[in-house]
């Protein structure tokens, strides 16, 4: 009887951390003045925005690791999403694990899967005592920056994210995370993540971190396109 | 003699027909290949005006150069590409 009792708990307690949460966000491309107002950009950013439209991703999470993918067509009844995809920053999945990111380049300037790009996540955050409510959780807004060094210089963009201290995870959606919360919406420059559905304790997905391509950090796969002709695409 | 007159002008007048082929066909070689270039360079003027202005509103390389390489995708593919064939 007692190794029965045993034998079930061990079961119970495997079954509980092998199972995974879902949180399904949609995407929104906001306005961008300066870009919108180019004859060329405008027409093809207006496109984007509307594409991101058809665009969902979903985070699924345990424990000690997460997921961040796309789910849905690029290519819908005719509508093109692709560069709305290629905007959100997540055509290829994204890994957390032990607070490190990892993400395989899409095919482009590079080869699919040349590069493993590896980031540490983010932690410097600021904390408000703002709060709303998404779904029926309640959540506080934090604040940090997103710093893009480019051929034109550095720009600092602020990212602001509404986190729920409810759903007890440290992840959120493109790779964020690191608040004492699940990130239930999140702005990035003009890429706003917003959760549509919560599912806590789904069938368990196998997560693996990507194992192919050379490990690089983000600012080092930057500079590679700097270094790349600008003729003769 | 008539004859041969007769001859000799008609051959000169054949010589001159074939080459004036000739030179036209040269005009229109060389105006496939002017107009090609033409066409290339504007393409890629675009793509790299395309980069400048994502890099300027703050995009990262890798953005701006995925937005130039879709610039140039669409311009080569509306731009009629002329070959030397």
């Amino acid at each position: 009887m007692k190794a029965y009792t045993i034998l079930v708990f061990f079961l119970y307690f495997n079954y509980s951390n092998s199972q995974n949460n879902t949180i399904t966000y949609n995407f929104k491309i906001l306005e961008d003045k300066q870009l919108l107002n180019n004859e060329v950009i405008g027409k093809m950013y207006r496109e984007d925005m509307e594409g991101a439209k058809y665009l969902n991703f979903r985070l699924i999470f345990r424990d000690t690791i997460a997921k961040f993918e796309n789910t849905q067509l690029t290519e819908l009844d005719g509508k093109n999403a692709k560069g709305a995809l290629n905007m959100s920053r997540c055509r290829k999945k994204i890994i957390v694990y032990k607070d490190s990111i990892y993400q395989n380049n899409a095919e482009g300037a590079f080869k699919e899967n040349q590069y493993l790009i590896v980031e540490p996540i983010e932690k410097k955050w600021n904390l408000t005592n703002e709060s709303k409510k998404i779904d029926k959780y309640t959540c506080f807004k934090a604040t940090t920056e997103y710093i893009v060094i480019n051929s034109k210089g550095t720009f600092i963009h602020p990212v602001i994210a509404w986190y729920c201290p409810e759903i007890p995870y440290q992840y959120g959606p493109a790779g964020y995370g690191g608040l004492p919360g699940m990130i239930l919406e999140l702005q990035e420059r003009n890429n706003v993540f917003g959760a549509v559905k919560i599912e806590l304790k789904t069938p368990s997905e196998n997560i693996q971190i990507p194992k192919k391509g050379i490990k690089i950090s983000h600012q080092e796969y930057q500079n590679l396109f700097l270094k790349l002709p600008r003729s003769g695409f | 003699m008539k004859k041969m007159i007769f001859s000799a002008v008609v051959l000169v007048a054949f010589s001159f027909a074939g080459m004036a082929n000739e030179i036209n066909e040269k005009v229109e070689t060389n105006r496939k290949v002017i107009a090609k270039s033409f066409m290339t360079t504007d393409c890629d003027k675009l793509a790299n005006d395309t980069m400048d202005v994502y890099e300027a509103a703050g995009w990262t390389v890798e953005e701006a150069y995925e937005k130039g390489l879709e610039v140039y995708n669409v311009c080569i593919g509306k731009t009629k590409k002329v070959t030397l064939e």
